[in-house]
């Protein structure tokens, strides 16, 4: 016998879902066919006209040193903010593991940071970086000059990448606690009694048993660099000095929306979503080698 | 806003028995004289003392009538307002007039989307002189045919303000009116132990916009981009590479600080803390300037060079551009508000409140008449906006925001030892002239060519 359910109708349930289907098709297709038809334009911003360029966006996009400034941003932030937020979520959760005193309080605080919107970060870290009166300004009192994230590019990145990271830490943390937790006790106790330390025992028996908890969250990490870190940006270093924190993402809304340039910036939305789409079928490949174990 | 794109709905003029009848009745008789009124929504982008003051205007006009009403509405900042007024524009859900900021005037004039302000009070039968406008504001907001497509509202400018305090602590008795002079005074402060001589947030409103025109050289040229798209950019040679190579070496020799290197970060603030002894701001940053309690603070024009002439300042601010897509009643709301701004005792009540410029001779006369009842950088600013008698040649060129990005990006990479300065302005002229190349394309198409 057939144990699912089954709806009579066929057009039922589709009517149960046209709510939601609306909603995508609104906010999320629409959007995308427009970014993709104007990209081949030049777009007036009033829409009292506009021009069929082919793919001269994209040719101007590709032969610009810009977009590859912009490219490395997107990478060096990504893959920084990425293994920082991974590590670190792993550190704690590893260590709530062991034997500690108020791990129940301990693993509520460390989920509040998700909490905090990317321009409340950026606006606090603006105080915690400046060269005068932050958190390494002792630095410049002993070699002058040596902490200056507003001109020096990769100081201004490191901050970004701590920054963004802060704001990883706690899904990861949510993701990596559960899967420790779900590692058989008696196991972990087996290699105890055969006198496995504790790092013996994250080593050989917790990291590889979580290992698709943490592909999961580099890929969750990831995706959300490139698309998410642009309210960071805007508030800590609107992509300078020089260009050397524009990510891609920042990039699409300055052009957009302060520059007006809606076929450029369209093009460059075009780009990313080439990316994404690149980086969803990497995990989903993954995914499906790693099926039997999660 | 929507009622009165369909003006003319039927009434109801039967009055049936019973109380509830009567009361709608009543309701109804009392709403006649409001439907025939105007009523419409004005957008700016102001906080503090200006969002005060547009409150004040906005209250001011509907008390001092009753036929129409105006709705002032703040969106956001200048950029936010940009983008909502175009968003609302392309789902017919404008408001009638909206403040947008000095860069966006090309984009405005190109847009199809407004009703020249000379030709909407023309229609309403209000006589304007025009040509009482001051010749620089006149001639970065007219069109091709000296016509105005937009209100000149709120202008500002740039000027150098001073804490006098501390320029007499280190022996200072002139204030600089050259840039030799500005050198000479930065270098006097900084022996005498000021840590911050003069700040900076190296914005190229100031930088290079303000600089080169009061010098009487063009960013590009067709006088400036005001004879059409065809403009090329100019400012990589000549005066602005030597005044920003003349700025690197005041920034090695920490004569010039820039802003994120100071306490607060931001460039007013490091003055009005009294960490910085002079700086480069806007006027209308007198109110925030006057509040902080710094007891004695002059304001002058920008520098010149001591070879130079100097011309008339570049016009900062916003003007006010009113939306198609409405009918005659709402014009006429929105042209008694226009003419109520005009109006002498508004442009000072605005001068007085918040650091912002008058914008005709005849204000700007009075004011000068009676400077001690005015801010210190409004004299200041009217001395620089009308320093020469020929029209001021701000520059008008397309993607110009993405220009300033690009100006700055540059700049900070020259001042980080990336490049030489030569560099820097070199590959934003080329950025820019590529921008301009691409905004003269998605303008070029068949119609609606430059509106009028």
């Amino acid at each position: 016998m057939d144990a699912r359910p089954a709806f009579p109708a066929r057009w039922f349930p589709l009517l149960l879902a046209t709510p939601q289907m609306l909603i995508v098709f609104l906010f999320f297709l629409w959007p995308a066919v427009k970014a993709i038809a104007w990209s081949f334009y030049l777009v007036r911003p009033f829409g009292n006209g506009s021009r069929f360029v082919g793919l001269d966006n994209y040719l101007r996009i590709l032969t610009d040193d810009s977009f590859y400034a912009s490219l490395r941003a997107t990478l060096v932030f990504t893959a920084g903010s990425t293994l920082l937020a991974v590590t670190i979520a792993l550190a704690l959760a590893a260590c709530l593991e062991l034997d500690v005193r108020a791990k129940r309080l301990l693993r509520s605080i460390f989920i509040w940071p998700y909490a905090v919107a990317g321009v409340v970060v950026g606006i606090v870290l603006k105080v915690l970086i400046n060269p005068v009166t932050g958190l390494l300004a002792f630095l410049n009192q002993l070699w002058p000059g040596v902490w200056a994230p507003h001109l020096i590019g990769t100081q201004a990145m490191l901050a970004l990448i701590a920054a963004f990271a802060w704001t990883q830490v706690p899904l990861n943390f949510i993701l990596f606690s559960a899967a420790l937790q779900r590692i058989p006790v008696d196991l972990m106790g087996a290699a105890a009694i055969d006198g496995a330390g504790p790092w013996r025992r994250f080593i050989d028996i917790q990291l590889p048993m979580i290992a698709p908890a943490l592909l999961l969250a580099g890929v969750i990490n990831v995706i959300e660099a490139f698309t998410h870190g642009f309210g960071l940006v805007d508030a800590l270093t609107q992509g300078g000095p020089g260009r050397s924190t524009a990510i891609l993402a920042y990039q699409i809304y300055s052009d957009g929306f302060i520059g007006l340039d809606l076929s450029g910036s369209s093009a460059l939305s075009v780009v990313l979503m080439l990316f994404i789409v690149a980086l969803t079928l990497l995990q989903l490949r993954f995914f499906r080698q790693g099926e039997g174990r999660w | 806003m929507k009622n009165h794109r369909h003006h003319g709905r039927p009434r109801s003029r039967s009055t049936p028995p019973g109380l509830i009848s009567l009361i709608l009745g009543l309701l109804l008789l009392l709403a006649i004289p409001r439907a025939q009124a105007a009523s419409f929504e004005f957008w700016s982008s102001h906080a503090g003392a200006m969002a005060q003051a547009v409150r004040q205007l906005c209250a001011g006009f509907n008390a001092a009538q009753q036929q129409h009403q105006v709705r002032c509405v703040v969106p956001g900042t200048y950029e936010q307002t940009m983008q909502k007024t175009i968003a609302t524009y392309r789902a017919a859900q404008q408001p009638a007039l909206v403040e947008i900021y000095d860069v966006g005037t090309l984009d405005m004039m190109l847009s199809g989307a407004i009703v020249p302000v000379h030709q909407l009070m023309a229609d309403h039968g209000y006589r304007v002189d025009w040509h009482d406008y001051l010749p620089a504001i006149r001639g970065y907001y007219t069109d091709a045919q000296g016509q105005f497509d937009s209100l000149p509202f709120n202008v500002s400018t740039a000027v150098l303000y001073l804490n006098t305090d501390k320029l007499r602590q280190a022996g200072i008795r002139t204030l600089p009116a050259t840039w030799r002079e500005l050198e000479q005074t930065a270098r006097q402060l900084r022996a005498a132990g000021q840590t911050c001589p003069l700040v900076s947030d190296f914005n190229p409103w100031i930088l290079l916009e303000q600089v080169s025109t009061i010098e009487g050289a063009p960013l590009a040229d067709h006088d400036n981009g005001h004879q059409g798209l065809a403009a090329h950019y100019l400012f990589d040679q000549g005066l602005h590479l030597r005044f920003m190579q003349q700025l690197q070496r005041w920034h090695q020799q920490h004569l010039l600080v820039e802003a994120a290197a100071t306490r607060t970060g931001r460039h007013t603030l490091a003055f009005t803390t009294g960490e910085c002894a002079m700086l480069f701001d806007s006027t209308s940053a007198w109110h925030a300037i006057a509040r902080s309690g710094l007891p004695h603070v002059a304001v002058r024009p920008l520098p010149i060079h001591a070879d130079g002439q100097r011309h008339n300042s570049v016009p900062g601010g916003a003007s006010l551009w009113v939306m198609k897509g409405f009918d005659r009643q709402v014009y006429a709301a929105v042209a008694a508000f226009i003419a109520y701004l005009q109006q002498p005792q508004n442009q000072r009540l605005l001068a007085r409140q918040t650091g912002y410029l008058p914008v005709t001779r005849q204000v700007a006369a009075q004011i000068m008449d009676d400077p001690d009842h005015y801010p210190a950088a409004v004299v200041a600013g009217i001395h620089s906006l009308d320093a020469a008698s020929q029209p001021g040649v701000g520059p008008r060129l397309g993607f110009f925001p993405q220009l300033r990005l690009a100006w700055t990006e540059q700049v900070q990479m020259a001042l980080s030892g990336q490049q030489d300065m030569a560099q820097a302005l070199s590959r934003a002229r080329q950025r820019g002239d590529a921008l301009l190349q691409r905004f003269r394309l998605t303008y070029a198409g068949p119609d609606p060519a430059p509106s009028r």
